[in-house]
């Protein structure tokens, strides 16, 4: 496929004409991508959206949800549009790290001379979904995130770069805690969304049994090519922040902990721990894609507080209080949104009155 | 600067002008109205409480104050372009665009994307109208503003109740400077510690009179006290003169009766703690030998002298002077206003130099010389018709009565000076003519100056 990411250096000569051409054609892009996911999944738009903006934002997602709900179709059907190569890993007990990343086996080069040979694991795709992946022994979960972070893999003294667009796609079963091996939080940090799969509604269910219990089960075309998506990558990274924006970011991530003053009563209440910088980091790319899709150039304060549910539920640890009560992070993260907010308003609220 | 970016600062800085225009304008009327408020507040105040200091500077601070701390309120409060914009983009919904823009202007090397949002910003720059956001430059408080201070000027010129005329005021003020610089020009290095510290009062409330906005009744007030309180050091000096010589039944007897007054008035005078001591053991000791002397050694270390009493006497002169001066004005002014406010018995009693209720050792000492005397028989001595004018609404005109100056006895016995006067008042109270109110006081004024050996209720039977 060779790496698509050479000719990036020649956006940097752009004027802002054709800056706004490649702008209005990521927006395009997108909304054909969504509609051509949608022939083949019923509903969950905001989903779908969301693991787009996690891809071209550069990071990973993990998706949550109960069995059936279709999550392996969604990436699988993603990986079509995007024309991206895909491989599913299901994570069991017994995997291995190499049956993730790959080995050296022995071959026969030549007559009478054998040599080492390194054997692909599935994570060498463009997409990779790690289906159930808290189902996988600890050692076997770090040969994943260790890829994920730093999109190589290392076997036997050698580094393998994995291809670009690197994404991957980690479901959790939320009712199987059984023999399971939940995601440590610092590993949890490494993903940028954590994106709820829901139930389809009451509509949305005739039509997936019309579509799938058919001779005729649709499948996504091609929209985008990995080419395309780098160049998508690197447009959103061109997105404006103004300071105060940023700042709001920055407030928001802040008020997760309950040792600052910054923090509402709730987080002081049942968070132990808030969000980490990578928090910041998700929320402002995440804001940067939305800004883009609504035909901006800078992000707004709406595009943070759309994206900080996904870039923050799985990165505040609820006390033991919390879980005992069985509190939901997005509450958590509603409250402090709208503290931090009217703190906001409050500061230029008096111009005019 | 490229045309966008001129769009973005112009649109924003002429919002943040408006605004900052609309902020002062607002800080400066809500801090003006509470300082009218307070004023009002004062001004209201003072029309029934005297209020002991200048009543305009008090205002005029309250004013300026509250007028300064408006303006630095303001000037504190403005917004720059940037916080223009941002409540631009909150009030519009326009999305952190103009913010945003403001703050890529403020870079030298702009990337494709930020001249991208530039142009974006500047389109809805146009079309920004900072009447959307600042409807008013002129807050309602700055309306409200003109009206207010009518008000306070409305409050400024009702009459309080207790309101001095500008003719006593003029008075006061003038009879303070005469006291003061009478006080001034007295030697204190002459005087006795007492009767200099008694200068010293005298310029003190000179100045007060001048200075603060004292009635009339205060006024005159605190010169009877002064008046009485050099009537008593003047009285000291005399005793010591009575306690010269040979203690005659007479002599022990006005001296008897100087020394009760004396006993009085020393309550209220400083340092006479000793001499108040030996005052009451020449008293309990029925005026004896080695009380007196004890007395007179009491009087010796006040060195009240010869000098104390010339200055005690030029100083009272001032003072009766004084309070006959305001006395003379205020009735004036009284009768003008024809108000039932005038406190006749009192201002008499005071501008006759006592206090209420009592007399000086002075007029007791004339009274009991008066008294020790034979009137002539009838026929002899001096008739003469005396007159007593009154007004339309049954008022006595003050009337001067001068004195024949050859003679050293009145021209009219006080018998029959007293009887007329008294069937004058006796007919004004049957015919309704004195308010009720006041009738007591004149009642207890007639009592009070009746002559010895005749008592008479105003309206009864006379009885001897």
């Amino acid at each position: 496929m060779g790496n698509p990411s050479a000719h990036l250096l020649t956006l940097l000569g752009d004027t802002p004409m054709e800056i706004k051409e490649r702008v209005e054609k990521f927006r395009d892009n997108f909304q054909r991508v969504v509609e051509e996911m949608g022939k083949v999944i019923v509903g969950q738009r905001d989903v779908v959206e969301g693991i787009l903006s996690c891809l071209f934002a550069n990071g990973h997602v993990l998706l949550e949800g109960l069995p059936g709900l279709g999550k392996t179709l969604m990436v699988r059907t993603m990986s079509d549009a995007l024309d991206l190569s895909f491989s599913r890993i299901q994570f069991t007990p017994d995997l291995m790290p190499a049956d993730i990343i790959g080995t050296n086996i022995v071959v026969e080069s030549e007559p009478g001379r054998k040599e080492f040979q390194f054997q692909r694991g599935p994570i060498f795709a463009n997409v990779v979904l790690a289906d159930e992946v808290n189902r996988a022994t600890p050692k076997t979960q770090s040969a994943l995130l260790e890829a994920m972070q730093e999109h190589t893999v290392s076997v036997a003294g050698t580094t393998h770069i994995l291809d670009e667009p690197f994404f991957v796609l980690a479901t959790q079963n939320p009712i199987e805690m059984e023999g399971t091996f939940p995601l440590p939080e610092a590993q949890l940090d490494r993903f940028l969304f954590k994106l709820k799969v829901d139930y389809p509604a009451q509509d949305e269910l005739g039509i997936i049994l019309d579509r799938t219990t058919a001779n005729e089960v649709p499948r996504a075309s091609k929209v985008l090519d990995a080419k395309q998506v780098m160049e998508m990558r690197w447009l959103i990274r061109e997105v404006t922040v103004a300071s105060h924006v940023q700042e709001h970011a920055v407030r928001i991530v802040f008020a997760t902990r309950p040792e600052t003053e910054l923090a509402p009563e709730i987080v002081k209440k049942y968070v132990r721990y808030g969000s980490s910088p990578r928090g910041a980091q998700a929320i402002i790319l995440g804001a940067k894609v939305r800004a883009l899709l609504d035909d901006r150039y800078n992000i707004a304060f709406e595009d943070i507080h759309q994206v900080a549910h996904p870039a923050l539920r799985h990165r505040m640890i609820l006390n033991f209080e919390g879980e005992a009560e069985g509190i939901d992070p997005d509450e958590i993260i509603e409250v402090i949104l709208e503290d931090v907010f009217v703190a906001e308003t409050q500061r230029t609220g008096w111009v005019g009155e | 600067m490229s045309e966008s970016g001129s769009y973005v600062i112009a649109a924003t800085a002429g919002l943040a002008r408006r605004a900052n225009t609309h902020a002062i304008l607002r800080m400066v009327s809500v801090s003006m109205l509470w300082g009218l408020g307070i004023a009002a507040a004062l001004i209201s105040i003072s029309k029934f409480v005297a209020i002991p200091v200048l009543l305009i500077s008090i205002v005029a601070s309250i004013l300026g104050i509250s007028l300064l701390a408006g303006i630095v309120k303001g000037i504190l409060a403005r917004v720059s372009a940037l916080e223009a914009a941002i409540a631009a983009d909150a009030q519009l919904g326009f999305k952190e665009r103009l913010s945003s823009a403001m703050e890529i202007l403020g870079e030298k090397h702009r990337s494709a994307m930020a001249e991208l949002q530039l142009e974006d910003a500047a389109n809805y720059a146009r079309s920004l109208n900072p009447k959307d956001i600042c409807p008013r430059v002129f807050p309602i408080t700055a309306k409200v503003l003109p009206l207010a201070a009518l008000v306070l000027i409305f409050l400024w010129w009702i009459p309080s109740r207790y309101e001095v005329p500008a003719e006593v005021r003029r008075a006061i003020k003038q009879v303070g400077a005469e006291i003061e610089t009478a006080a001034g020009a007295v030697d204190r290095d002459l005087l006795s510690d007492e009767v200099a510290r008694l200068a010293s009062k005298m310029e003190t409330i000179g100045y007060e009179l001048q200075d603060k906005p004292l009635t009339k009744k205060e006024a005159l007030k605190n010169l009877s006290n002064l008046a009485r309180d050099m009537e008593t050091l003047e009285m000291m000096g005399k005793i010591t003169d009575e306690l010269k010589g040979d203690m005659t039944p007479e002599k022990k007897r006005i001296l008897n009766e100087l020394l009760e007054k004396l006993t009085d008035n020393l309550k209220d005078l400083q340092g006479m703690e000793e001499f108040s001591q030996r005052l009451l053991e020449a008293q309990q000791a029925n005026l004896s030998i080695e009380a007196l002397k004890e007395l007179s050694a009491a009087l010796e270390r006040m060195r009240i002298g010869t000098s104390d009493v010339k200055a005690l006497e030029q100083m009272s002169e001032q003072v009766a002077k004084g309070k006959r001066d305001i006395g003379r004005v205020s009735l004036a002014a009284a009768r003008r206003m024809d108000s039932a406010r005038a406190q006749t018995e009192e201002e008499s009693g005071l501008i006759g130099g006592d206090a209420p209720g009592k007399k000086s050792a002075k007029d007791m000492k004339e009274v009991a010389e008066l008294a020790s005397r034979r009137l002539p028989p009838p026929g002899e001595g001096y008739d003469s018709e005396l007159s007593i004018p009154v007004s339309e609404k049954g008022r006595a005109v003050p009337t001067e009565i001068p004195a024949d100056m050859g003679r050293r006895e009145s021209v009219v016995p006080y018998e029959e000076v007293y009887v007329k006067y008294r069937d004058a008042a006796d007919d004004a109270i049957t015919r309704t003519m004195i308010p009720w109110i006041y009738r007591e006081h004149v009642k207890k004024y007639f009592d009070a100056i009746r002559p010895k050996g005749e008592s008479k209720d105003l309206g009864g039977q006379v009885s001897e």
